[in-house]
């Protein structure tokens, strides 16, 4: 579910609406971070530009 | 005497600045741009109710949650933005006993001054029990507004907390001991903190801010975080890139010594710049290198550091 879909539940009660847009919400953050260096990730970069 | 030799101008008496909108064409209107809408919330306001639509101020909402149930009704998810002008939540003093499901896309501005101990001269949002603000945070800007927790709960209680601004507010323990958590978030993105106050009642917080997932260029800023266990604890937390904190004054408040100030021993990216702090441990942090200029006591040790940690 996108946040474009969220019309459909604009009659639902704020709490369940809102646990609606958290779902969609999350699931972005789990693609970002896929998508991002962790931080193990990103020291050893910074090691190999140092042996440089 | 200096006398303008310029003519002089009137304005009209009538000022449409938000033509079309409901509310907008009383002389006492709060006027911010031409499309979002304002809505007014004063529960001591004779003619309050929450089947008034909000936006005149002589027919104001009761409930500050009616007002975000009615402005986040006007967002069309399909749209980009979804939004059109962001709309404005105007409180005016007083103790609300709400649990509140937060707007979206929106300011929530109180009127009065967050930081006064009585609600006759601050927007207290102080429900019986639970936090008195939860769910998911979007795009909401809360300025000068008290929050009060009564019982063992986050005062400001997040899931995901992304691009919101807390600004002058104060987050409080109003039960000595049981509010755990000032701003507890478990995913937070391109969120500030700013001049805020997290204080207790006789006790403080146990936590100032936490998160437990990311907290990627969150800012937390200018803030005084009174805390009994971590001032910021970000040991949880999986992104923290582009984060600061920096110009916090960080300690016990005078109750207790503050066990940690800073708490970022995991990843270490959180970068910790002029903060001010007294504590067991005052900055933990896996990278010394992202820690500049701050002034901290650490009590466990007896120094005090002027350059790092």
């Amino acid at each position: 579910m996108k946040l474009e879909d969220l019309n459909q539940y604009k009659h639902l009660p704020p709490k369940e609406f809102d646990a609606k847009l958290d779902e969609i919400l999350k699931a972005q953050a789990e693609a970002r971070r896929a998508t991002m260096p962790t931080t193990e990730k990103k020291k050893l970069v910074l090691k190999k530009v140092g042996d440089k | 005497m200096y006398q303008s030799i310029m003519p002089q101008f009137k304005l009209p008496p009538w000022f449409g600045a938000q033509m079309g909108v409901p509310g907008s064409d009383t002389p006492l209107g709060f006027r911010n741009n031409p499309q979002g809408l304002v809505y007014y919330v004063d529960a001591s306001h004779g003619d309050a109710n929450d089947n008034n639509d909000g936006t005149d101020p002589n027919q104001p909402k009761a409930t500050i949650q009616s007002a975000i149930t009615a402005s986040n009704a006007t967002i069309d998810w399909a749209a980009t933005p979804p939004y059109t002008g962001m709309n404005w939540i105007i409180v005016s003093p007083g103790e609300y006993a709400e649990n509140l499901t937060p707007p979206y896309y929106c300011k929530v501005i109180g009127l009065g001054l967050a930081t006064g101990n009585t609600t006759d001269i601050c927007v207290d949002i102080h429900p019986v029990a639970g936090s008195p603000l939860a769910g998911t945070g979007l795009g909401a800007h809360w300025f000068n507004i008290h929050f009060t927790c009564d019982t063992a709960a986050p005062v400001l209680d997040f899931g995901v907390m992304n691009s919101c601004v807390f600004e002058n507010c104060a987050i409080t323990d109003g039960n000595p001991g049981l509010a755990t958590v000032g701003i507890d978030t478990t995913d937070a993105n391109s969120s500030w903190i700013i001049g805020s106050l997290f204080k207790g009642n006789s006790n403080p917080l146990t936590i100032g801010v936490r998160s437990t997932g990311d907290f990627y260029s969150c800012r937390v800023i200018g803030c005084e975080i009174c805390a009994v266990t971590t001032g910021i604890d970000l040991a949880g937390a999986a992104l923290c890139g582009n984060a600061i904190a920096a110009h916090n004054y960080i300690w016990g408040g005078g109750a207790v010594l503050l066990a940690t100030g800073i708490l970022d021993s995991v990843v270490g990216d959180l970068l910790c710049a002029g903060n001010w702090i007294t504590a067991t441990d005052a900055i933990n942090h896996a990278d010394a290198n992202m820690t500049i200029d701050n002034h901290v006591i650490n009590a466990g040790v007896g120094a005090i550091e002027l350059v790092g940690t």
